[in-house]
């Protein structure tokens, strides 16, 4: 059986600013903006093309770990397209995401970067070719 | 203006046996298996069943790469992605057959949601979810 990919889940201690910034970065949809019986604020965001970006605060008594927007084992980051991608490290540098890595020309490949979101995400930002 | 969401990337000391625990475990398809010359990494495509692309690769030591330890437990940053699942105690049991923690739950959500959060070998932070 094929399984689907429900969601994509961000902390952040202020969601609803990290929420604003991916709708201004990325041009999410802010699709709901709840506080559930968790205890947590959780906006529910629409990326284009579908995927659910779910981005919450932490939950009562919920021990949160920072972020880290470095190499990591395990889940370590999720890209995003560019049509542009030296004007896209440009606006989103204006917006507060540092470059960390890049441009990096893969041979065969996506020209690609990657960038520190808010909460300390690492973001690749993907120009397809 | 919207960008789309590419993929979402796990990085793996064994990228083949993390994508063939995916496969197993989540039924993800493998359509791209590569070393990359520049990175010195091994490069694994896997899709799920929207066509949504999960990318698994080692590290990349021809860059110098250092990788910090992974993480299933709750943080602030990008946590954990879920999955949808059709039986969740059945799930939770046959992905604990193949050496995932149960977390978290099953906790009922609201809405008809019933959620539950896993650690997979990463150790990765998963949640399942189930519609009523």
């Amino acid at each position: 059986m094929t399984f689907e990919i429900n969601h994509i889940h961000l902390k952040a201690s202020d969601p609803r600013r990290t929420a604003e910034w991916y709708v201004k970065a990325f041009g999410f949809k802010i699709m709901s903006d709840t506080v559930r019986s968790f205890g947590d604020r959780r906006i529910n965001c629409m990326s284009s093309g579908g995927l659910v970006v779910n981005i919450s605060s932490e939950r009562d008594g919920e021990v949160m770990a920072e972020g880290y927007a470095g190499s990591q084992w395990g889940l370590e980051h999720f890209g995003v397209n560019s049509d542009d991608l030296q004007s896209d490290i440009e606006r989103l540098g204006a917006l507060g995401a540092p470059l960390l890595e890049g441009p990096i020309d893969i041979p065969d490949g996506n020209l690609v970067a990657f960038i520190q979101g808010p909460d300390d995400v690492r973001i690749e930002v993907v120009q397809q070719r | 203006m919207g960008h789309v969401v590419n993929h979402v990337h796990l990085k793996s000391e064994d990228p083949k046996k993390t994508a063939d625990w995916f496969v197993e475990a989540f039924g993800v398809e493998i359509r791209g298996d590569d070393f990359r010359e520049a990175g010195g990494d091994r490069f694994i495509r896997c899709f799920d069943g929207n066509g949504f692309n999960i990318n698994i690769s080692g590290q990349r030591v021809n860059l110098g790469e250092k990788m910090e330890p992974a993480s299933a437990e709750t943080r602030f940053g990008l946590e954990h992605f879920g999955f949808d699942v059709d039986d969740m105690d059945s799930e939770i049991e046959r992905l604990k057959g193949l050496g995932a923690e149960l977390r978290e739950g099953p906790i009922e959500a609201g809405g008809g949601l019933k959620i539950a959060f896993i650690s997979v070998p990463g150790p990765i932070r998963i949640e399942l979810i189930q519609r009523s």
